[in-house]
């Protein structure tokens, strides 16, 4: 788990100051050791965090015996020791105990070939000096990230954005980005914010030469297709039991300390459960906790802990550090944040870096079983058609915020765009509302997907939800667990995204997939039947925040709310539309029902700010 | 290869689609439309007997592709022609227009029908995409590409040393608020600020226009051109460096389009059809409709505009070479069709 940083230069050397600038920009990512390789135009740079194997022989970049290949690498083979007889048969000698040898050797041996074998999370760059190739490739889930600019320098590429700006890569905003960053929340795809900067997208990999001029992009993981080659499965819930066992006792491999993000929910209680009944000793969970009741589940965390003698940890973010580590996340994380829970991740993780190096998470439950209960509207027919009666009904009659959303969302009366648009806060009549009326509302990607989800799942409109959230919503979770949990050098691993696990999981039947209760059907009636009732029949509480009122109350916060007509950002489209005075004014009124437009500008806005406007605190 | 287009053939607009269609699919189309004439019950019976002649293709080989323009009348026609796939154009922002009373009750009905059937929806600009997605249309069958403009005939000169002058190229009918410029310019000339203008076409509200020009003595600098042939319209925009539009409502516009091809600074209303294309004050200038004042103002701010106004005209030929090059459009455009005919 680390960071890797690179490029391949047009015309001029590789700069070693510019490499270790770009590099050293990521240091949170791995503060363990730093070190690079440069020849001719080419430069390779890591920072290390070390999980597996702590020796020094064991730091990167990773140079074959040969001197032909050279490896940066972000992330954990999980299965790399089932590797060692096949390649010391195939004559590969290996001088340490590191996944990240074992990967050298494998794409030596098979090249890309191999990554269909390998189960982890992974971000790396592989150099083929003779042929003077350059392959860089992305996990299946994007659990780890890789952002690239190809530009008239040359190629860059990093695991965060900011390394690319420390490579002197244009800091500017692509404001085509911005319809979908504002209707939508995030930019999907190989897009981001910022112009001539993109990601890397999870599944694909990336073959350079010359420099970047000849660049060839391949999908090496297509969940469509491998669901469709899964072998049936007989026994779903033994089935799945037995596979999330497995991907925790994998997820448990480490030379360092291993901890838990325990809410208090079915997710994270499933992960420590099952860490418990294998076995697994010196337990530990860090908890968030909230002296807001309704928000709080950890009594919860603590009473599960203490029955499976794990050591508990539960913080409570005050209102003044909570706006502090929120800032600072938005630096963190460079795209701007969307889900708002990015300061309690950080300030949890810097936290746990006391005793561990490793968390695991319940990340990714949710998109892959069907947990969310936004997605319950189109879980069955009859219940969308009633619901699509609220149409009907007056809004004087609606009191309930989620009611009065519900009636926005439904209006729009087409169920793709409904699905396209389900996790979001604004619809086409908020657009209407707020005079956005020459967006483009279908970015590519995005309908791409959701045509391949139908594919996949012609019949049933909720799995093509999921379908679409586990290419989309999921890779915003991952990029925020990433870059908190790093920020503070901390691995966060995921074992609900096992590949084994989300595969077999997508290639069940439909009757596994319902938001009845809690949903997550599957996990419910699997490991969930082991939990104390208290868990599992809990309400859902989802890591919330009230930023209205923290918005209104906190001073800092506060003061920014004031100046937000001020903000450089809307002269940008669409925000340029907005009647931003007017919205402050309305949502000083009635915080509740401006809630959902203030929310996204005010974040975009800091956002902003902190990334273009001189008074940041990035300067 | 039989495809049939399904629209006003006489239109610039529908021209400029079957041309680009013909010449990239290398196909001659065959087209129907709606008989023109001015007694209602006349028309009303030729429509039923260009019905009738659609209902007739189903009794012969069906069509390989049927192209029709607006949603809520060949659109929805296109639905009882014999064909394998079917491609709609939407108009304007929506085409159920007027949007209250039985009529809009009653198109909306048809463009859902229409969109729903059909195998791709055809939006020339994202503004068009709001209706498209109200009226059921599956985001997948939706394109969004204008036609674009052949370059080929605009060119940008540099006309920094010309007198100040602008252009005027939408006929004279109300709703494109001619009147509102001629008050303007009136306002400038009381504030002692010159500028020329050429209004081109012809339409029924030529002789208000003419006696408010005539009113104000604005005869030297509002010069009423008529009729101007396509093929002159840009040496005529050659000598503007300024290109007015003030409608009260707008649809994507290929007058905007050759004006940003031609280096004429737009000031055009403030519509979402134009916030699309124009930024105020940084590529253009827009106005509300119907505020000769405000008109006034922006034109007096752009004459002082310099370097910005330099920036934007290279700018927007930039946009426009780029985005809306009709070549290249046109290509994609009937690249598209030629999949969606492959894929049955």
């Amino acid at each position: 788990m680390c960071g890797i940083v690179g490029f391949w230069n047009k015309e001029l050397p590789a700069s070693e100051s510019t490499l270790i600038t770009m590099r050293e920009s990521l240091i949170h990512r791995g503060p363990d050791a730093g070190s690079h390789w440069a020849e001719g135009k080419i430069g390779l740079g890591h920072r290390r965090l070390s999980i597996l194997d702590l020796s020094e022989g064991a730091n990167q970049p990773f140079e074959s015996p040969c001197g032909n290949y050279i490896l940066v690498f972000n992330g954990e083979i999980f299965n790399y020791k089932t590797f060692y007889p096949e390649l010391k048969n195939k004559g590969y000698h290996f001088k340490t105990t590191s996944d990240t040898e074992v990967l050298l050797y494998l794409l030596m041996e098979y090249g890309t070939g191999c990554l269909s074998r390998l189960n982890g999370f992974f971000a790396f760059s592989f150099l083929d000096k003779r042929n003077q190739e350059m392959i860089l490739v992305r996990d299946r889930f994007g659990v780890k990230p890789l952002f690239y600019s190809n530009n008239h320098r040359g190629f860059y590429f990093a695991s965060e954005i900011k390394a690319l700006w420390a490579g002197e890569v244009a800091k500017e905003i692509q404001e085509s980005q911005l319809d979908e960053l504002f209707l939508y929340r995030y930019t999907s795809g190989e897009n981001t914010v910022f112009k001539n900067i993109y990601r890397l997208l999870p599944g694909y990999l990336i073959r350079l030469k010359e420099s970047g001029n000849q660049m060839h992009s391949e999908r090496w993981f297509h969940l469509g297709n491998e669901i469709a080659a899964q072998n049936p499965i007989s026994n779903p819930y033994q089935w799945f039991e037995e596979t999330f066992h497995d991907s925790i006792r994998l997820r448990m491999i480490s030379d360092v300390p291993v901890g838990t993000l325990l809410s208090g929910g079915l997710d994270s209680s499933s992960t420590l459960y099952s860490q418990a009944s294998q076995g697994f000793e010196e337990l530990s969970a860090w908890n968030i906790s909230f002296s807001n009741k309704e928000h709080d589940e950890s009594h919860l965390a603590r009473k599960l802990s203490k029955e499976l003698g794990a050591n508990f940890h539960s913080y409570e973010f005050d209102r003044e550090q909570l706006v502090d580590l929120t800032t600072r996340s938005i630096f963190q994380h460079d795209e701007p944040i969307m889900h708002f829970s990015d300061g309690h991740l950080l300030g949890i993780s810097e936290k746990a870096k006391s005793e561990v190096k490793v968390l695991l998470s319940g990340e990714g439950a949710d998109e892959i079983l069907g947990g969310y209960v936004r997605y319950k509207v189109h879980d069955n027919e009859l219940r969308y058609n009633l619901l699509n009666l609220i149409q009907f009904v007056p809004d004087k009659w609606l009191k309930n915020d989620r009611m009065r959303k519900m009636k926005r969302y439904l209006g729009m009366g087409n169920r793709e765009a409904e699905i396209l648009m389900n996790s979001n806060e604004l619809y086409l009549a908020d657009l209407k509302k707020l005079g956005v009326l020459s967006s483009n509302l279908l970015p590519d990607f995005r309908v791409r997907i959701l045509e391949e989800a139908k594919k996949v799942y012609p019949k049933n409109r909720l799995r093509q939800l999921l379908y679409l959230e586990q290419h989309t919503h999921l890779y915003t979770l991952n990029d925020r667990n990433d870059r908190t949990t790093m920020g503070a050098s901390i691995e966060c691993r995921d074992p609900f995204l096992d590949p084994n696990l989300v595969v077999g999981v997508g290639s069940l039947p439909d009757k596994y997939f319902h938001i009845k209760g809690k949903g997550k059907d599957l996990l419910m009636n699997s490991i969930g039947k082991k939990l104390p009732d208290y868990i599992t029949q809990h309400r859902k509480v989802g890591l919330s925040v009230p930023w209205d009122e923290l918005i209104l109350q906190n001073p800092l916060l506060r003061e920014q709310l004031e100046n937000l007509p001020h903000s450089e950002l809307f002269s940008y489209r669409p925000y340029c539309y907005l009647d931003v005075k007017g919205i402050v004014e309305n949502f000083k009124k009635d915080p509740k029902l401006y809630y959902p437009t203030i929310r996204q500008i005010f974040f975009t806005a800091l956002w902003f700010q902190t990334k273009f406007e001189p008074s940041s605190i990035e300067n | 290869m039989r495809i049939l287009f399904l629209g006003e053939t006489y239109r610039a607009d529908a021209i400029s689609w079957m041309k680009g269609v013909e010449a990239n699919l290398g196909v001659k189309l065959e087209t129907r439309e709606l008989p023109k004439g001015n007694s209602r019950v006349l028309r009303m019976i030729a429509a039923f007997g260009f019905f009738g002649k659609l209902l007739l293709t189903r009794f012969s080989k069906p069509y390989d592709l049927v192209l029709a323009e607006r949603a809520t009348s060949y659109g929805f026609f296109a639905l009882f022609v014999h064909t394998k796939k079917r491609v709609v154009a939407q108009q304007g922002i929506t085409d159920v227009y007027p949007e209250g009373g039985f009529s809009g009750f009653y198109k909306s009905f048809l463009q859902r029908f229409a969109y729903k059937k059909a195998d791709l929806v055809h939006a020339w600009g994202n503004v068009m995409t709001y209706a498209m997605l109200e009226s059921g249309a599956s985001p997948y069958k939706i394109m969004v590409l204008p036609k674009g403009i052949d370059l080929s005939r605009y060119r940008c000169p540099d006309k920094k040393d010309l007198s100040p002058s602008f252009i005027v190229t939408r006929s004279l009918y109300d709703l494109y608020r001619h009147i509102d410029i001629v008050e303007a310019v009136k306002i400038l000339q009381d504030r002692y600020i010159y500028i020329k203008g050429y209004m081109v076409g012809d339409g029924p509200e030529k002789p208000e226009v003419q006696s408010l020009i005539h009113k104000y003595q604005l005869q030297d600098r509002l010069i009423l051109k008529g009729h101007v042939p396509n093929d002159q319209l840009p040496e005529l925009m050659d000598l503007c460096r300024y290109y007015i539009a003030v409608p009260t409502t707008e649809g994507v516009s290929s007058s905007l389009f050759e004006a940003m091809a031609s280096g004429c600074y737009p000031i055009v209303t403030d519509l979402p059809a134009n916030q699309a294309f124009i930024k105020n004050g940084k590529n253009g200038h827009l106005v509300a409709p119907c505020q000769p004042t405000e008109l006034a103002d922006a034109i007096e701010s752009v004459l002082k505009g310099g370097n910005q106004v330099d920036e934007a005209l290279e700018e927007n030929r930039r946009y426009i070479e780029l985005h809306v090059d009709y070549k290249k459009n046109m290509k994609i455009i009937s690249d598209k069709y030629r999949t969606l005919m492959q894929n049955n």
